[in-house]
């Protein structure tokens, strides 16, 4: 194998090709990776988000709840102490005359409040809402009017403990919330009222370890104004708006990014309790999750693009040898052969390609062959060429001396063989086939006069297949080894030359029979003659001669066959194509 | 190849549908705040829009939503800034304007809709109107404070007359009458009282450049000592006294004026029913006497007793009030940029 030529030739087109193969290449890899792959994380991102934030939420109510609790115990315990306070003997009395500082009342105010005084400031107040006890500091302790605020409502609730925002007179006021509950004597009357005062230390204590320093809590009435906003401190116009937005649309969750919010009511005091946590999930991590999934997404990118672009090579390379070796063999270069770069079917393409090219350079080579045999066959013949003229006159000077001379056959001879002789030195390769039986019957009629032997030949030719043309001095070389070899043993024969016309694949192929009833051929050289492949035997050169004329001009599809005639003697059947008057002769004819 | 190509693009497509669903997907989740607090109906809403302190709407506003069960949304501002609101087309909310004095509610008068309280019988008789265009609400006094350390009882100025003495030149705390009301009051009382049409020329001149952006300064002058003497409310004054500072009040012999502070219905007001409650509520006798009591102001009803001290009120037409305060801005201002070009 000759090796295997490269070079950059024609590089634009199989650009082209390259490029939109490789491209997608690249989009089914991105598809089938890329995507998912960022498709995936969005998704996990997504619902882990949901699942920790519902965590979260459910964490956030239990946290308020717990809140809620804490709240209803103290004021319950408050509620307990109240009660209690009130059943004690004296204090009633003592209350009804508006006794102040009265030692045995402040015993009985801090032994009953002993657990309770760093969650609320206990004071008792008359009717009339001045304060007369308190646990907290005297010089503190405010007048209520009771004709409104909480004492009125202590008025009007008298059974239970009401518990409410502080109303603030002044702007230094401390105290957030108070409860308060009436003390009623046998009389059904007001005697007094009992308060526990909250501010913000009390509130402190009362909610100390429900909360982490990160979150809001509020603590709004039933009214949702705030009493009490622990942790950041300059949250007063988050709720004013939160309010307001209750107000105005009936709905308190407000466009808020960052935050989780829960609520909770404290029942039975009419007081509201608002959580608000951080975030656990800021922007800040969201941010940093998908970037973390573009890194991912842009990693795999590159991972498709370099797998990909490596597969598109290995794919288009050798289609590309395989492109650029058809363009030259195209371009006349038969010995390109291309080495194989892998095992599949692309190797096994590349193999087919080559054997092809061996193919087609055999197949050129045989063309040659033929013809370079072809012109042998023609310099033979032009050498064979004397001076026609020369011969003519020679001939005719012989006819003349004949006839001078009386002898009639010398004339015939004469005439007739320059007759022969003509057609076979014309140029014209091809006659017409009733020129071509007139020369086998000026052989016959020379042959005549040579042996004495009377030989018959016969024209069954059809009229049609006459103005056909044949090559020259095809079936008279037939008819002459019908003569010499067939008759050879005998006094004379016949010869019959007959033909036909058929149809064989659409195109017209005309069969000449001739046939001799002579000894006939043996059958081992019959075979011999009929195969192509044997070399030319000796002694048969007209039989070759003929073979050889017609599959030159006419191809191997069209021929001799010789074979035995019944009941004796030989068949020789001439095929070629039918060629009428005017038509293109065939291809060997216009390579000269 | 064309297939193909759709085939892509809805693929995209689909991914990228998917990929906002999961985005909204996690959301931030609220707790059950709409179980907690049920709808509030229109019936049971109210808009204030006050130039009250905190510490004196504050208690009135929430014993009104504790006895009547209506929500109030409560709007702060200064009287001027709220009632330009208010007139302004844009305003659709507010239903009642509660505070400032009665003359800028004289100067508005388009924007407030009459309303005769069912208790205006009780009410004194100076702080009636007749168009019922604004109801008062309380009145307050001006009088002046001293500092107690730096300034004895004898010493301390007792009329208006006296401001002017030399020993309090540079010495006055006073509020820019430009921007409180109470001060323009002032001047217009100095002016009445002592009848000199020079006074407030004079007494500019006594405040020697002393000027303080408003009437909550005054006490912090006076006080810290800044000031010997100041003028302001009464309201002002007694609830720094209580705080513990270090002033005592003055009552000018010579009379005084009280400002009336008012309330009125805005017109077109979305819960006018409210509104109406809300002007019978401050003017009701237990209001009238919390504010008395613990608002350190002065009722506006006939049958509350007072527990401060009596003081001789001068009352003006408040028609003619608007119109003085008018020149007496003017004239001030004249005498600042004339003051400044020297």
């Amino acid at each position: 194998m000759e090796k295997a030529s490269y070079w950059k030739g024609e590089e634009v087109k199989s650009d082209k090709i390259k490029y939109s193969f490789r491209k997608k290449l690249l989009l089914c890899f991105v598809i089938s990776s890329v995507i998912p792959i960022v498709l995936s994380c969005i998704f996990l991102i997504q619902s882990m988000k949901f699942k920790v934030q519902l965590d979260y939420t459910r964490r956030n109510n239990e946290m308020v709840a717990v809140i809620e609790d804490k709240f209803s115990e103290t004021f319950a315990e408050i509620e307990d102490i109240a009660g209690q306070f009130a059943e004690t003997a004296y204090i009633k009395e003592a209350m009804e005359n508006s006794i102040v500082d009265n030692k045995y009342v402040y015993n009985k105010l801090y032994d009953l409040s002993s657990g309770l005084r760093d969650k609320a400031i206990f004071s008792i107040y008359s009717v009339e809402g001045k304060c007369l006890y308190t646990t907290g500091n005297t010089d503190e302790a405010k007048k209520l009017p009771n004709y409104c605020g909480i004492l009125k409502t202590a008025n009007t609730h008298r059974d239970s403990m009401v518990v409410r925002k502080e109303q603030h007179y002044r702007s230094d006021e401390t105290i957030l919330l108070r409860s308060v509950k009436a003390i009623i004597n046998e009389q059904d009357e007001i005697v007094g009222y009992f308060s526990a005062a909250m501010g913000e230390r009390e509130l402190e204590n009362i909610l100390k370890g429900c909360y982490s320093s990160k979150d809001k809590l509020y603590i709004f009435n039933e009214f949702l104004e705030p009493v009490y906003m622990a942790g950041v401190q300059d949250e007063e116009n988050v709720i004013t708006e939160l309010r307001h937005r209750y107000f105005t649309e009936n709905d308190i969750n407000g466009p808020r990014m960052n935050k989780t919010v829960s609520i909770d009511a404290i029942e039975d005091y009419g007081l509201y309790v608002l959580l608000v946590r951080p975030e656990i999930f800021t922007g800040d991590i969201t941010k940093s999750m998908y970037i973390v999934l573009v890194i991912l997404a842009v990693l795999s990118f590159i991972l498709c693009f370099v797998i990909s672009s490596k597969m598109s090579k290995r794919l288009y390379e050798p289609v590309d040898i395989l492109n650029k070796g058809m363009s030259r063999v195209r371009e006349g270069d038969f010995d390109v052969r291309l080495v194989p770069v892998s095992d599949d079917e692309l190797g096994q393409l590349t193999d087919n390609f080559n054997d092809m090219a061996q193919d087609i350079k055999s197949y050129m080579e045989e063309q040659v062959r033929q013809q370079k045999k072809l012109n042998e066959t023609e310099t033979a013949m032009m050498q064979a060429q004397l001076n026609p003229h020369f011969l003519y006159n020679t001939l005719d000077t012989i006819k003349w001396a004949g006839k001078a001379n009386g002898s009639n056959e010398v004339a015939i001879l004469s005439t007739r063989l320059a007759k022969i002789l003509r057609v076979s030195i014309s140029e014209d390769k091809f006659i017409k086939l009733e020129d071509e039986l007139k020369l086998v019957e000026y052989y016959a009629e020379i042959q005549e006069i040579r042996f004495e032997g009377h030989f018959v030949i016969e024209d069954r030719i059809p009229e049609e297949m006459k103005s056909c043309y044949v090559p020259k001095l095809v079936i008279q070389p037939i008819v002459e080894n019908s003569v010499i070899h067939g008759f050879k043993d005998s006094n004379g024969g016949k010869v019959i030359i007959s033909g036909s016309i058929v149809k064989e694949d659409c195109k017209e192929k005309m069969l000449i029979n001739i046939t001799d009833d002579g000894c006939g051929i043996d059958e081992e050289v019959i075979d011999r003659l009929n195969d192509k492949n044997s070399e030319n035997m000796r002694g048969h050169i007209g039989f070759y001669n003929v073979k050889n004329i017609i599959n030159l001009n006419y191809g191997t599809e069209y021929g001799v066959v010789i074979g035995k005639n019944e009941p004796q003697g030989t068949r020789v059947t001439i095929s070629m194509p039918v060629v009428r008057g005017g038509e293109d002769h065939v291809q060997t004819d216009s390579s000269r | 190849m064309k297939i193909n190509k759709m085939k892509n693009t809805v693929l995209l497509i689909f991914a990228f549908i998917s990929a906002a669903c999961l985005c909204g997907c996690g959301k931030t989740q609220y707790a059950d705040g709409e179980n907690i607090l049920e709808e509030l109906p229109e019936d049971k809403k109210l808009v204030v829009y006050t130039s009250h302190k905190k510490e004196t709407y504050e208690p009135v506003i929430s014993e009104f939503e504790e006895r009547t069960g209506i929500w109030v949304d409560v709007h702060t501002g200064g009287t001027m800034e709220l009632m330009e609101k208010i007139s302004s087309s844009e305003n659709e909310e507010a239903d009642i304007m509660f505070g400032g004095g009665v003359e800028s509610y004289e100067a508005f008068k388009a924007c407030f809709e009459a309303y005769s309280c069912k208790e205006k019988d009780k009410i004194q008789e100076e702080f009636k109107n007749t168009e019922n265009i604004w109801t008062a609400f309380t009145e307050l006094p001006i009088v002046f404070i001293y500092n107690k350390k730096l300034v004895s009882e004898d010493m301390a100025p007792r009329s208006w007359n006296e401001i002017l003495e030399l020993k309090w030149t540079g010495k006055i705390a006073f509020a820019d009458p430009l921007n409180s009301g109470s001060s323009c009051t002032a001047l217009e009382t100095m002016l009445k009282v002592t009848n000199d049409s020079d006074i407030i020329e004079k007494f500019y001149n006594q405040l020697a450049g002393r000027q303080s952006p408003g009437s909550g300064y005054v006490i912090d002058e006076v006080s810290k000592g800044r000031a010997l003497i100041g003028i302001t409310l009464e309201e002002t004054a007694l609830k720094a006294i209580d705080a513990g500072k270090d002033i005592a009040i003055v009552y000018p012999e010579d009379g005084t004026s009280a400002i009336p502070d008012g309330c009125a219905i805005v017109k077109n007001a979305l819960h006018k029913e409210n509104a109406k409650l809300f002007i019978d509520f401050i003017i009701s006798s237990d209001v009238q006497r919390l504010a008395s009591e613990n608002l350190y102001r002065r009722s506006v009803r006939r049958d509350i007793v007072d527990e401060k001290e009596s003081i001789d009120i001068i009352n003006f037409n408040i028609k003619e009030a608007v119109y003085e305060q008018k020149q007496i801005l003017e004239l001030w201002k004249k005498l600042r940029t004339g003051r400044e070009k020297k």
